[in-house]
């Protein structure tokens, strides 16, 4: 009996999971992984194992706390949500839940929970097990507790019937369930040393998706092994069997990796790299257009001259956007038409000024502003080592010349950034900002950038109206009413130039050929549905 | 001798305490909020209030350094803010490596840089002396990132002689802990093959860190001994018949070995707190890169963590190097 400890809770399944991966492959990794003390010599992964190369490390793997990228990514295998995404299609499906209604003015939402679902323990999920876990992150009061901040009582009606009352309506309630893991509560009391098993949890993974935690070891690689159990199944008759997630931070390796066939799927390349990787008949660089995330500029609407609508605007009208994807992305972004994007519900906006580099229009809104011929200097901070944010400010600098504006750039590293951040007197007049929104809903991005006390405002906008409409927006169930007042707050952001919209950068993915099933959704940034991945061809 | 250990020692204890103040006092000045940081931009205030409190950053500062020192005492350096795990087990884990790749390169450069040295300067003037120092400022100028990734072009690219990276290949587990170095524990282990897939592992990134030690130690060694060569005792045994090399090898090396060693031991706690870039581009997990993670994520348990020891290895290195003079040259006594 393989007593090596595994990222599983309860002794039985996870030695199954073992065996069964163990059965199933033979060579290389599953030699190495049948005991510490026998590591197995191995160049190439198994054929059946999806090696990734990840461009930074999670924190921990507890489903509360985990919000970067990779770790969401793999959490999102390891743990069912009570709604989820298929395919491509942004649209949220039943999951854990069959389905749900919604009651009480739209502040009560009942959940008939699935009754033939099993943790990776082998422990049954009912809605009791979903209220602990719900409950859970809202004690733990961390990572995604704040998109809870919204309920008021969690109630298990019966073994399949779960009720959530909102203490106010908040029609975008159902998006935020997408994000928020079921551990096994055997699990969690089993390994709870009053910290709610968060010492456990770290390092371990105890839920019924398809892909559980093996073995994490820091700085160099992630292994999660198939949980055969998984209620949901697999595409393809031979499905992953483990996936190593690589810890590699750089660019160059991942690729170098990628092109020699030791990494099935990198995840970050500089763009420079594309040309060539899109070459390599080996290879698939997968571009998709759509992306629910923008890259902005904001504009200090609190200080110096730019708490001047029309040195604000003069500004927006002065930005050279071509110049910028083109030098900074080569091309792979689409110009941001708004706010928020366009893929999102009314996220095509009907007469909202338009944005493009117009230097005569330049200079007209310069010339109502206070300093009609210019003559001052404005701070422009960029996140050092991010390239496309100091392109940006040299962009700006070059533009704002032609208007007599002189730009200052200096690069911080980000935690410092968002301290300068914190009010209006320390911000510069000028910072760039990075926002993907976590749900599919406009609320996702104007609450946080455009809502005077929003946690991204970094414009520091006020504006009453504005945020009247978002509350409106927030509860407003008539959906066309509520498309409504979101194109009404893109329109008066917009004319009020709080942010320049810059783009919303393409997805590119990068992957072997041999990776199938792999389909791009939008609201999974680099993050891969295993269950819905094999692969085909590639050697051990 | 011993009383002078004891009084190094106890430097030591100064040096740390001076190095723990001035880390906690840089690092907290810097303008940046970590448990804004480590809560995340979306979350509520009572959120980041709840993290700061979870990590102790609501603590006025005399207190969080008191307590850092406390912890110290005990051996308890922490949790992580970054990683959550406690520094104490970051640094067990990532030291190893570091140490490991250090030695390494050490090595590399013991083995080619001494000889280059020796050449040179038995050859001075000659145009082994021109190449070798040629050579030695070519591995002192490049920097590591570009010869890292250049190695990388070559033998894994293109050669596939060795890998890209990191300690061991995908799926590997490493070998039973002993000492951290996973070369050492396999071999110590009996699993040659383990043993030979990390050392594979390890060439590159040693190769590349060991260029600016490699050329400092030659060039050490060859002024050095030039210095010893032009000694009157070194023309008294020449004038004896004393065969050249006997000469060089036993009689005059021993003696310019001192500034050498001085150098050496300077170097290689350099080399221990400055293999980030190494680490980085073969994606080697030491706690060089650990500290750069540690600095841009305003983990401040975990930069005063790595500083500590840094600081710690560096004394205590060049504490050896000092005794270690007493076996080269009698006349010396502590």
């Amino acid at each position: 009996m393989d007593t090596v400890s595994t990222g599983h809770n309860a002794p039985t399944t996870a030695s199954v999971t073992r065996r069964r991966f163990l059965s199933t492959s033979a060579t290389g990794l599953g030699v190495a992984l049948a005991g510490r003390r026998a590591p197995a010599q191995t160049g190439r992964s198994p054929a059946n194992t999806l090696v990734v190369g990840g461009w930074s490390e999670p924190r921990t793997m507890d489903p509360a706390i985990e919000v970067d990228q990779w770790g969401r990514s793999i959490l999102k295998n390891a743990y069912d949500t009570l709604v989820d995404r298929e395919g491509g299609s942004i649209e949220l499906k039943p999951s854990l839940a069959r389905k749900w209604t919604i009651s009480n003015e739209g502040r009560t939402y009942t959940f008939d929970v699935r009754d033939d679902v099993k943790f990776a323990d082998g422990t049954r999920l009912d809605a009791e097990a979903v209220r602990l876990g719900l409950e859970r992150i809202r004690t733990i009061n961390q990572g995604v507790a704040w998109m809870l901040a919204v309920v008021d009582k969690i109630t298990t009606v019966n073994a399949t019937t779960l009720r959530i009352d909102l203490k106010e309506r908040y029609t975008p309630f159902i998006e935020t369930l997408f994000w928020f893991g079921i551990p096994s509560p055997a699990a969690v009391q089993a390994h709870d040393k009053g910290d709610q098993a968060r010492e456990w949890l770290r390092n371990h993974t105890a839920g019924s998706g398809p892909y559980q935690l093996d073995t994490w070891e820091p700085g160099q690689q992630i292994l999660t092994v198939r949980n055969p159990g998984s209620w949901k199944g697999f595409a393809s008759r031979t499905p992953l069997e483990a996936v190593v997630g690589r810890v590699i931070m750089e660019p160059s390796p991942q690729r170098l990796m990628l092109e020699r066939g030791d990494l099935d799927v990198a995840q970050i390349t500089s763009v420079d790299d594309i040309p060539a990787l899109q070459r390599n008949s080996d290879l698939v660089v997968q571009a998709d257009p759509t992306i629910l995330r923008q890259y902005y500029l904001f504009l200090n609407t609190k200080k110096g001259p730019t708490a001047d609508r029309n040195v604000r605007q003069a500004i927006a009208w002065s930005y050279d956007y071509e110049a910028h994807n083109q030098l900074a992305l080569k091309g792979f972004a689409k110009p941001a038409t708004g706010p928020f994007p366009v893929e999102m519900a009314g996220g095509t906006i009907p007469n909202i000024v338009s944005y493009r580099r117009d230097p005569q229009k330049a200079k007209e809104a310069l010339a109502r502003s206070q300093w009609p011929k210019g003559g001052f200097k404005l701070d422009y901070y960029w996140v050092s080592g991010l390239s496309e944010e100091k392109i940006s400010g040299e962009l700006l600098q070059s533009a704002l010349k032609e208007l007599n504006i002189e730009i200052s750039i200096q690069a911080f590293a980000f935690p410092q950034i968002i301290q300068f951040m914190a009010k209006p007197e320390t911000a510069p007049h000028i910072v760039p900002l990075y926002t993907s929104s976590t749900i599919n809903h406009p609320d996702g991005f104007l609450y946080f950038l455009y809502y005077s006390k929003g946690n991204r405002n970094w414009g520091f906008y006020d504006n009453a109206r504005v945020d009247e409409l978002i509350f409106q927006g927030r509860r407003e169930v008539d959906r066309a009413k509520a498309i409504a007042m979101y194109q009404e707050i893109s329109r008066i952001v917009t004319e009020d130039a709080v942010s320049i919209n810059v783009n919303r950068p393409v997805n590119v993915d990068y992957f072997r050929k041999w990776v199938k099933g792999y389909t791009y959704n939008p609201m999974y940034i680099k993050m891969f549905r295993l269950r819905e991945m094999w692969l085909e061809g590639k050697s051990a | 001798m011993i009383g002078y250990v004891v009084r190094r020692l106890l430097f030591l204890v100064l040096v740390l305490f001076g190095m723990s103040l001035v880390t906690f006092v840089v690092s907290h000045a810097i303008p940046a909020d970590p448990a804004r940081l480590l809560a995340g931009l979306e979350v509520t205030q009572d959120q980041v209030e709840s993290v700061r409190r979870e990590f102790g950053l609501d603590r006025p500062l005399p207190e969080q350094y008191v307590r850092f020192l406390g912890g110290l005492l005990r051996g308890d350096l922490g949790q992580s803010l970054s990683t959550r795990r406690p520094v104490r087990d970051d640094l067990e884990k990532f030291f190893p490596a570091t140490l490991e790749l250090g030695l390494a390169a050490t090595g590399i450069a013991l083995v080619i840089g001494i000889p280059f040295g020796v050449f040179a300067a038995v050859r001075h003037g000659k145009w082994v002396d021109h190449g070798t120092r040629m050579t030695a400022l070519a591995g002192a100028a490049l920097p590591v990132f570009w010869s890292g990734l250049m190695l990388q072009l070559v033998f894994y690219r293109h050669l596939g002689w060795l890998p890209a990276g990191g300690r061991l290949p995908q799926g590997q587990l490493p070998p039973a802990l002993v000492t951290g170095l996973y070369t050492v524990d396999a071999l110590l282990a009996g699993h040659w093959s383990l043993a030979w897939v990390s050392a594979r592992h390890l060439a590159m990134p040693a190769l590349a860190l060991s260029g600016v030690m490699l050329a400092g130690l030659a060039r050490m060694v060859r002024s050095s001994l030039l210095d010893v060569l032009r000694e009157d005792y070194i023309r008294t045994a020449r004038a004896k018949g004393v065969a050249e090399r006997l000469i060089v090898l036993r009689h005059a090396m021993r003696n310019a070995l001192i500034p050498v060693l001085t150098v050496f031991g300077l170097q290689f706690g350099h080399l221990l707190g400055g293999a980030v870039l190494t680490e980085t581009v073969f994606f080697w997990p030491g706690v060089g890169a650990y500290a750069v993670r540690a600095v841009t994520t305003v983990d401040f348990p975990a930069i005063m963590g790595a500083a500590m020891l840094l600081a710690a290895i560096y004394v205590v290195v060049n504490l050896l190097v000092d005794l270690s003079y007493t076996l080269i040259d009698p006349r010396i006594r502590y």
